[in-house]
């Protein structure tokens, strides 16, 4: 079981059970990966001449949705994405691994209420949303209507991969919305 | 020299933005970023009042995007950089 966030004596709390912590955990270490993976392209053009003009987008629907272009004109966007990818790469890398060691310091001693400091609640926010984002991309919500499929294919509750994913992404989205209500809102919970 | 006339320098709004705010960091719509995050983060990132960080997340989601800030280049790439921390998409472009 999962609940939604409440703020309670200046944190944000929620119930999570330990099969949604250890799913969450999962997918934290899946995108780790694929962050952490250098462009071995690049890495050898910088190994070989020090500068790296450009570079080109991952060309992974879910890292292109992590990793977006900063500039509408390619070539820009290319020249942009060799001085700032990595940096981005590593932000959001350092965030996970922040989130990662909290719910693994829960699971280890069989807790089920997450209980986020006022100050560690936007690291909790993008997180979530790079999940959704990766999650996304496999999914291919580039639309209103995407959205909308994966909501209702979400319902059917079957055992297949996309399935799976649609209720997935439903519930963190969900879950995110809670977190987002609990910091705009927070009088109104309590 | 004398009493050759000089004409006033034509005050024009739009060239004074070019020349102090060139560049400007431009939010697009998308389907996963919900739209009251999208706020928040205009709020913490720009230090936007809600009202106004509501009005420009309801311009991305029925616009398809909005201009979020101008300025000089260094700034707007940050901007957009850290735009993209939070996961939205943005670019950046001539302010034109």
């Amino acid at each position: 079981m999962i609940a939604a966030f409440t703020f309670t004596d200046g944190e944000y709390r929620a119930h999570i059970g330990p099969e949604y912590n250890v799913m969450l955990q999962e997918l934290l270490e899946e995108i780790l990966t694929v962050l952490d993976e250098p462009g071995e392209l690049s890495s050898f053009i910088g190994a070989v001449t020090g500068i790296e003009p450009d570079r080109e987008a991952p060309g992974t629907p879910s890292l292109d949705m992590l990793l977006p272009p900063m500039s509408g004109d390619p070539a820009e966007a290319a020249r942009l994405r060799a001085v700032t990818e990595d940096l981005l790469r590593s932000e959001k890398s350092e965030r996970i691994r922040a989130v990662l060691s909290v719910l693994e310091a829960l699971s280890t001693r069989k807790g089920d209420t997450l209980k986020i400091p006022e100050a560690d609640a936007w690291d909790w926010l993008s997180v979530l949303n790079d999940i959704r984002l990766v999650l996304a991309g496999e999914l291919g919500i580039y639309s209103d209507s995407d959205a909308q499929r994966v909501f209702v294919t979400a319902k059917a509750a079957s055992s297949s991969r996309s399935d799976i994913l649609s209720s997935v992404y439903t519930t963190i989205t969900w879950w995110q919305d809670s977190l987002v209500h609990a910091m705009r809102y927070p009088s109104k919970d309590h | 020299m004398a009493g050759k006339s000089v004409t006033e320098p034509q005050y024009d709004e739009q060239m004074q933005n070019r020349l102090l705010y060139p560049w400007r960091a431009v939010v697009w719509n998308d389907a996963v970023n919900l739209m009251e995050y999208v706020s928040l983060v205009f709020q913490r990132h720009f230090g936007y009042q809600p009202a106004h960080a509501d009005q420009l997340m309801r311009d991305v989601h029925e616009q398809g995007r909005a201009v979020v800030a101008i300025g000089m280049r260094e700034r707007i790439e940050a901007d957009v950089l850290a735009l993209h921390g939070y996961g939205l998409r943005a670019t950046l472009e001539p302010n034109e």
